[in-house]
């Protein structure tokens, strides 16, 4: 039995050995170092580049401009709108101009430092509302990027039908992902004239396409290996640092490795997007809720990137894991000057939890309900129908998460200056409303192992832990049978990209599939019968060596573009959070005392792991209510930019729901985002109970809670804070 | 250029360093000691904490100059004698490890802390890994190891 | 990476002080924790660095006879070392809060005095205890209390060809001692407002009150009018409300108005009202 167990990680051993071999670690002869060089304006023409200072310096092998590069200058998920490097133009404090390539990191840093460069400044957009009415515009088809929505229903009916109806605005701002591990690659070219590129990455297949364009080179002329990758949470889906070391690669003939800084990791990563919502929420006097009206308005910079996404998926998740009978939500994103804004843990409902579990409370406070109580009238369960119109037919644990947390939430006790919050969510896993398969194979070794061949990326979330621990499960076979073979775009298949909270699922269950095609073929073979794995594979390898391959992609159907009607995900997972916390009445100092976490998963391949998961989600919860903030060009490096440390870590509790998903492998679904989207809801509502204040822009620091509870005029009582 | 000795992981050491060379990078780039990480620079993440004179310290704060005469321990240290330290083992039964990238700074400051320490409360093990960043635990499972290390 | 420097290394004292007179573009490197992240940032670029931290003078860390530190001291031991937590109280728990054990392991009383940020940790502290530093160049020696030594954001009264050579602090015994320190998260993070007291009373009365402030206004600082103003009054809500009120008009007065006042000032305030 191997689901359900607690398998020490596949890698563990290396990574407390400190063997990890991180893209950063490589070292090959004759390897070059390549910088890249940033622009520090945020909306400028470039006169001229300068570069001829830095050129003669010894020891620097090639200075690199738009003009050298052989194939397309732009690339982007679903829009290939930002250029690798500038083509006379900057459109963000942080955009590429140059790539200075040397035999040293010393060489190539210092005569970094010696190029000149002249722009003629412009307006800068720094604010989506003002992108929607500027005449600047940053891109040939204006500021806008994407406009989604959902609409079912009549909201103006049903409003005049409510008998409580709030209405109020939220706010957030950027977020860094700040993974320990800065973006690196080591790129080479080979005697066949094929270029090999070795980074941290959260997808191989799709960097191996963006490569393929930007050097316009066939695909199979690109090979990417994943190196071990020192965290992700969406920051290494875009490309980084690969398009530049096989750019250097390419052109010098030499390996080349890219490994950025911490500031040029923040300068040049995408960020969360800051999401501007105005929620209009109404219910019937028995707390279900009537109606949601919301306009959701995010800045997601520069470039597209995954803005689209995080538009859409904002829209599909507005309501949370309620029923709502009548929906009007619209949600755009502009462009503007910022950083580039992308995918990171949650793709925008971290955000909007924080709006409608706020609309919760206030609901509840408004019609005299007790919060959970509230959320469990309104809960998603079997049958009910989301947003969207998908009916959710199975696996829908949210009821039940619910009630794990009663007991706690039953037995709060408020001493002094703490308070009790609530948070809860649903999230689709994968990707919204389009095909997202994935394809794994097993082969057939000869020393009488299975190959197993997973182009899925493990990025520390322990997918490559989980997926053998499926494997097992489907062959009935002992550990030391198989040998994975992954993260290599050469020998293994597309996984897709590891986000959206899919490869459990997704590729768990090509997983499974191909598992069971090779486990039937091992008992045809005899495998039952007393027959070793080792002579089964020595005959398939005389018979041509077969292949068993696995494929899924989960059932979902196209949202119609105008109401957004359709089924964007095959399934769910739902979360509840609750928290404590205590904020010390003289300094407004918010700590995280407790949370209590119950997912549904639908089935923990491996509990330890989904733990480990739920608390790392709690954590950077932390900080996206309490603290992280970017803003550009002040936000640098770590000591501008705080992420929770063990000392703001609260103690967690967890709470497993298991509402098995019957498309899912032996059941699961996905818990990577969810353990994150919750926990700033709650702390927010934990900080209103505790000191009768409610934020409405994140993060809530001790200064901003301060400012608030100075101009507070709320009706609370019993705590030093004024009233 | 100038010539540094030390004690290095238990063992007599040389090298032919910069005045403005760091330790995090003597140590990477002259002793292969790949298990001391950078995560900033700067001093404010810790994957790169190593022991100098038996406390930790920031490897990407420290010039390596510093480091002369002194001894210095890395987390390659700890399974030095070929089988792993308890910590180590603790580490990989509790979960205590995801992405691995902050892992061996955060050993050398939990062995720290052990030394000092042999049976630490929560709060102090909370407080020996403040200056260890980790983005992916949340440290739950690191302290439960750290506490299991101790308990052995 | 840092940027290209020359690194000295002197034994002693004297050979430091001569290095620092005739090398141009000198930094004295003590801890380092913020010398070489300014380096980094390229907002402080010398050429040579002098480790003052092998100084055989400054070997002894503590003379328990005449309460002198040496300025190589780090936060680490300052925090833990037994005598200096029965002397020098408000020092031991301010240093026991900065940045981390790493931290607190590298970084020294010394160079936290002679970077003169304004948000040093260790500096209300030491001003609570009147700290006193002794200040050598080969031209000669100073003696000049911590009060007066620190001028502005970064920049002190120190001169690029002297040491800070010892640092004298008065014992405070039988006092409240207190430290509130604010930052945004609770570990390696830059204060934001620090408060450091210690408080004497008998019999309804403040023998003595000691009241500084750092990360407040450009440089940190002792409030003497108020300190005076209480030992003058009996200890009652109503004195030490006026007192508070003196505090934030000095701060007001050095720093104009702010916006970060909005938070910083009645933080100030209800941390005041509790220690007092």
């Amino acid at each position: 039995m191997f689901v359900g167990e607690n398998l020490e990680r596949v890698d563990a051993l290396e990574k407390v050995m400190g063997k990890g071999m991180f893209a950063g670690d490589l070292r090959m002869e004759g390897m070059l170092f390549a910088v890249v060089l940033r622009s520090d304006r945020f909306h400028a023409r470039i006169i001229s580049i300068d570069a001829d200072d830095a050129l003669s310096t010894e020891g620097v092998a090639r200075i690199i401009t738009h003009s050298d590069i052989p194939g397309a200058n732009g690339y982007g998920v679903l829009k290939k709108d930002q250029p690798y490097l500038a083509e006379g133009y900057v459109r963000f404090f942080g955009e590429p101009l140059a790539v200075i390539i040397a035999e040293s990191e010393r060489i190539a840093r210092e005569a970094a430092l010696k190029i000149r460069i002249i722009y003629e400044d412009m307006e800068p957009l720094n604010d989506p509302f003002m992108a929607a009415v500027s005449t600047v515009t940053i891109h040939k088809g204006g500021n806008l990027l994407c406009r989604k929505s959902v609409f079912k229903g009549d909201t103006k009916k049903a409003a005049a039908d409510s008998s409580v109806i709030i209405e109020r605005t939220y706010s957030t701002r950027r977020v860094d992902h700040v993974f320990l591990e800065c973006e690196a690659g080591l790129a080479f070219p080979d005697t066949s004239g094929r270029i090999t590129v070795i980074s941290s990455t959260q997808n191989i297949h799709y960097k191996q396409k963006e490569v393929s364009r930007l050097l316009s080179l066939p695909e199979e002329r690109i090979r990417i290996i994943q190196a071990p990758t020192g965290g992700g949470f969406g920051g290494k889906l875009d490309v980084t640092v690969e398009g530049y070391a096989a750019l250097a690669a390419y052109l010098t003939g030499r390996p080349v490795m890219v490994r950025y800084t911490r500031e040029e990791s923040m300068l040049s990563n995408t960020k969360r997007h800051p999401l501007y919502m105005n929620y209009r929420t109404g219910a019937a006097k028995d707390g279900r809720l009537t109606f949601l009206e919301a306009k959701i308005i995010g800045d997601t910079g520069a470039y597209a990137s995954y803005g689209a996404v995080v538009a859409l998926r904002a829209a599909v998740h507005a309501t949370g894991p309620y029923q709502v009978p009548n929906v009007e939500v619209e949600s755009s994103m502009y462009f503007t000057n910022n950083p580039v804004c992308g995918a990171m843990r949650g793709f925008g409902i971290p955000q909007t939890a924080f709006a409608h579990e706020s609309q919760m409370d206030l609901l509840a406070e408004a019609l005299c309900i007790d919060p959970l109580e509230i959320r469990k009238i309104n809960a998603l369960r079997k049958g009910s129908e989301t947003a969207t119109g998908q009916v959710l037919n199975h696996s829908v644990g949210f009821y039940d998460a619910l009630k794990c947390i009663e007991p706690a939430w039953k037995e709060r006790k408020k001493t002094g200056n703490n308070g009790f919050g609530l948070g809860c969510m649903f999230y689709g896993i994968g990707n919204t409303g389009v095909p997202n398969p994935s394809a794994c194979h097993l082969t057939l070794m000869p020393e009488g192992k299975i190959g197993f061949h997973l182009g899925a990326c493990d990025i520390g979330q322990g997918s490559d832990t989980v997926l053998t621990q499926i494997l097992l499960e489907t062959l009935g076979l002992e550990k030391n049978c198989v040998l994975l073979l992954k993260g290599d775009s050469d020998t293994t298949r597309d996984a897709g990209s590891s986000s959206a909270s899919r490869q459990t699922y997704i590729t768990g269950k090509a997983v499974f599939e191909a598992g069971s095609k090779l486990r039937s073929y091992l008992e045809e073979k005899g495998i039952n019968k007393g027959r070793s794995l080792k002579d089964i594979c020595s005959a398939a390898s005389g018979e041509g060596g077969p292949i068993f391959d696995g494929f899924f992609d989960p059932p979902t159907t196209p949202l119609d573009p105008v109401t957004g009607q359709g089924i964007p995900y095959a399934t769910y997972a739902f979360a509840a959070h609750m928290t404590e916390v205590e904020v010390d009445a003289a300094t407004c100092v918010c700590r995280v005392k407790k949370v209590h976490a119950a997912h549904d998963v639908g089935r923990a391949i491996n509990p330890d792991a989904v733990r480990g998961q739920i608390f790392g989600g709690v954590a950077m919860g932390i900080g996206f209510a309490l603290m992280e903030e970017f803003i550009p060009s002040r936000s640098k490096s770590l000591y501008s930019y705080y992420i929770p440390t063990s000392m703001d870590m609260p103690s967690v509790e967890t709470y497993l729901v298991e509402d098995e998903e019957p498309t899912g492998p032996y059941g699961a679904k996905g818990v990577g985002e969810p353990a994150l989207i919750p926990q700033g809801a709650s702390i927010m509502n934990a900080i209103r109970d505790a000191t009768g204040i409610r934020g409405f822009e994140l993060p809530c620091n001790f200064e901003r809670l301060c400012v608030l509870s100075e101009n507070n005029d709320c009706n609370y009582s019993g705590s030093k804070f004024k009233g | 250029m100038r010539r540094i000795s030390l004690q290095l992981n238990g063992e007599k050491a040389e090298a032919e360093i910069e005045d403005y060379s760091t330790l995090l990078e003597v140590l990477r780039e002259q002793f292969s000691l790949l298990s001391v990480k950078e995560g900033c620079g700067i001093g404010e993440c810790g994957a790169c904490t190593v022991l100098l004179n038996e406390r930790p310290v920031y490897a990407c704060l420290t010039l390596a100059v510093k480091a002369d005469g002194c001894d210095v321990k890395t987390a390659e240290y700890l399974s030095g004698a070929g089988s792993l330290h308890p910590l180590q083992e603790a580490f990989v039964k509790a979960g205590a490890v995801q992405c691995g990238y902050c892992t061996p700074g955060m050993l050398m400051s939990a062995y720290a802390l052990l030394k000092e320490e042999k049976t630490p409360t929560d709060e102090m093990i909370r407080e020996g890994i403040s200056g260890n960043l980790c983005r992916c635990t949340g440290y739950v499972q690191i302290m439960e190891a750290v506490k299991d290390a101790a308990e052995i | 990476m840092l940027p290209r420097f020359r690194c000295l290394v002197p034994r002693a004292k004297k050979e430091a002080l001569t290095m620092l007179r005739d090398e141009a573009n000198t930094r004295v490197l003590a801890g380092g924790t913020d010398l070489l992240v300014d380096i980094r940032k390229y907002t402080c670029c010398p050429e040579t660095l002098v480790d003052i931290t092998r100084v055989k003078e400054f070997g002894r860390s503590f003379d328990r006879a005449s309460g002198i530190l040496s300025p190589t001291i780090t936060h680490a031991f300052a925090s833990r070392a037994p005598e200096i937590k029965h002397n020098f109280p408000a020092l031991s728990l301010g240093c026991a809060q900065v940045g981390s054990p790493q931290i607190r392991n590298t970084a020294t009383i010394g160079g936290n005095i002679a970077n003169a940020c304004p948000a040093a940790d260790s500096v209300p502290p030491l001003l609570i205890h009147d700290a006193r530093l002794t200040i050598e160049s080969l031209a000669g020696e100073r003696d000049v209390a911590l009060e007066g030594f620190l001028l502005a954001p970064y920049r002190s009264s120190l001169s690029t060809d002297e040491l800070i050579t010892s640092i004298r602090l008065q014992t405070l015994q039988g006092y409240r001692v207190g430290l509130k320190r604010l930052s945004i998260r609770a570990a390696l993070s830059i204060s934001r407002l620090s408060v450091a007291w210690a408080v004497k009373e008998e019999d309804g009365v403040f023998d003595d009150v000691r009241i500084a402030i750092g990360s407040c206004t450009p440089v940190a600082f002792r409030a003497r009018e108020a300190e005076a103003f209480l030992k003058e009054n009996p200890t009652g809500y109503k004195a030490i409300e006026e007192a508070v009120e003196m505090i934030i008009k000095v701060i007001r007065k050095k720093t104009g108005e702010r916006p970060t006042h909005a938070f910083k000032l009645p933080i100030l305030r209800n941390i005041l009202l509790e220690a007092l």
